[in-house]
């Protein structure tokens, strides 16, 4: 085994999962991607011989990382500023704390998604996920592979550009191959969509309807319609992977799971902060959730606004949502044509 | 073709060789790629008269009337190009490789392995959150760490301090309990 871990060399980059990462190490003639699960590793080689191309497409995650820190540090900051007593310092610190991960997150540099393409195969490197990263991996593996293959001419790749040469494609192929493909996306229609935006609908009538209307009954409905509304998001989310909805309604619903997430760690700070201020109630969650429900907005300017915050973030979202998703439903499949034309029109 | 890994549209030779970023032709996702000669190597099939064995040509083991173009490496076969594999610079053919894959014979071939030393640290110490189990999980962990310290682990450098911190906290639950019993029975 020290044999074999000698022959072995770090690649830059890293992918941290739940229970594992993921890694890269070039061998002696192949590059080996390594998915580590907690108490057990994969293995992925890809010789150096066989590799086509690496490709790396940019990403939102590292944009939405960045949104989700600054909002939080945002809260944080604005609690602060609102409370007077020793929970003061703590949201300080976290705001810190935000800070600091933004900007490290800004320093990394924008998020990608990195795949190595043979001609049986094309596999995502996980730990490439910086598009920097993708840039220091390429500096070292670049001479590997030009070792094993020999250099690119670029008048092969502008003949490649060309189409006449298209690796093993001969020439009955080739007029095969130009057919017209298409690739079809999932035929779904939003309907997940609209009840997701309907639930936000919901649920910022609610909002509004606690600053005339105060009781349990109020507080538990918009407790369970904010639960619903979570189940709707990531029912969404799942769907709009791979289908055709535009990308305004992705990141629209991106939005609505940020506002779901925020809304979430609001109405648990404000059962912290009851249990806080009446410790003998602590045990009973019931009187805490009565306590809450009726607390005056008007007393507090840091919960007036953020239930100010809340409404105008909901019909703002169902609003755009709405808009967007109607000429997306017209469409249910969407058909992409590729470059090649039609035999038929040859 | 080399497809888009969002979209799995086929990609142009503008990705390949711009500096920078390039929408993708498809859904213009802004990406960059490198290309290799692989990509434009042509395939290369074997011609039929070069695949048939004459009476005075060694036959494939498997396939006596396809000509013999090596030898395992292995077994020491005669084997025609379809069974040929090429495997760290020798030959094999399928027959040893399936049999070496199964009994873990070939290292080039292993796509998984267990890392017992983790193993052992997490029954060493995740345990601890509930004190009364490291009873019998800090026994299960020293045995672990013996039974195991010699097993083939990762193919990537890896030292064997998670066995030895495994070990240690085992030892040191160990003791906790034995104190504590000698404790209670004096």
């Amino acid at each position: 085994m020290k044999k074999d871990g000698r022959t072995y060399r770090k690649l830059p980059g890293k992918k941290r999962h739940f229970f594992g990462f993921s890694r890269a190490w070039t061998g002696p003639d192949h590059l080996l991607a390594v998915n580590n699960h907690a108490y057990s590793e994969s293995y992925r080689r890809f010789f150096f011989k066989d590799i086509q191309a690496i490709t790396a497409h940019k990403t939102s995650a590292g944009k939405v990382r960045n949104i989700l820190l600054g909002l939080l540090a945002l809260l944080c900051l604005f609690g602060a500023w609102a409370i007077q007593d020793g929970a003061r310092h703590v949201l300080l610190v976290l705001a810190a704390g935000s800070l600091l991960l933004l900007f490290y997150n800004v320093f990394k540099g924008p998020t990608c998604k990195t795949a190595v393409h043979t001609a049986v195969q094309s596999e995502t490197l996980a730990s490439l996920n910086r598009l920097k990263t993708f840039s220091r991996v390429m500096d070292i593996l670049r001479p590997l592979i030009e070792q094993a293959q020999g250099r690119l001419d670029t008048s092969d790749l502008k003949a490649y550009q060309a189409g006449e040469k298209a690796g093993r494609i001969d020439a009955e192929t080739a007029v095969a191959s130009q057919s017209s493909g298409v690739f079809r996306q999932s035929t779904y229609s939003g309907a997940a969509h609209r009840i997701m935006f309907g639930l936000l609908v919901f649920d910022g009538v609610l909002t509004v309807a606690q600053f005339r209307i105060s009781g349990v009954t109020l507080n538990i409905v918009t407790t369970l319609v904010a639960l619903a509304l979570a189940a709707a998001v990531i029912t969404a989310l799942v769907k709009q992977y791979g289908s055709s909805l535009p990308p305004g309604i992705r990141k629209i619903t991106w939005g609505v799971m940020a506002y779901t997430i925020v809304s979430f760690v609001y109405g648990y700070a404000m059962f912290i902060a009851a249990a806080v201020k009446n410790p003998d109630l602590a045990s009973n969650h019931w009187k805490i959730l009565e306590t809450m429900s009726h607390v005056p907005f008007a007393d507090s300017p840091y919960i007036l606004s953020f239930q100010v915050f809340f409404s105008a973030a909901a019909f703002f979202l169902a609003f755009f949502g709405f808009l967007f998703l109607r000429p997306a439903a017209r469409d249910s499949m969407k058909t992409i044509q590729t470059r090649h034309k039609p035999a038929g029109d040859q | 073709m080399i497809p888009c890994s969002r979209c799995r549209a086929p990609l142009t030779g503008d990705v390949f060789s711009a500096e920078g970023l390039t929408p993708c032709p498809s859904c213009g996702v802004p990406m960059r790629g490198e290309a290799f000669p692989a990509l434009l190597r042509p395939l290369e099939l074997p011609r039929p008269e070069d695949l048939k064995a004459f009476e005075n040509e060694a036959g494939c083991f498997h396939h006596p009337h396809k000509k013999a173009v090596a030898i395992c490496g292995t077994c020491g076969r005669f084997i025609c190009q379809l069974c040929d594999i090429e495997l760290n610079g020798g030959h094999i053919c399928p027959a040893c490789l399936t049999a070496g894959k199964q009994k873990h014979k070939i290292p080039a071939l292993e796509n998984h392995r267990i890392l017992y030393d983790s193993a052992a640290l997490a029954v060493a110490l995740i345990p601890l959150i509930i004190f009364w189990l490291t009873i019998i999980t800090a026994p299960i962990a020293i045995f672990m760490v013996f039974k195991y310290w010699n097993a083939p682990m990762s193919i990537i450098p890896r030292t064997k301090i998670r066995f030895v911190l495994a070990f240690l906290v085992a030892f040191l639950e160990i003791a906790a309990w034995t104190a504590l019993l000698i404790g209670l029975i004096w």
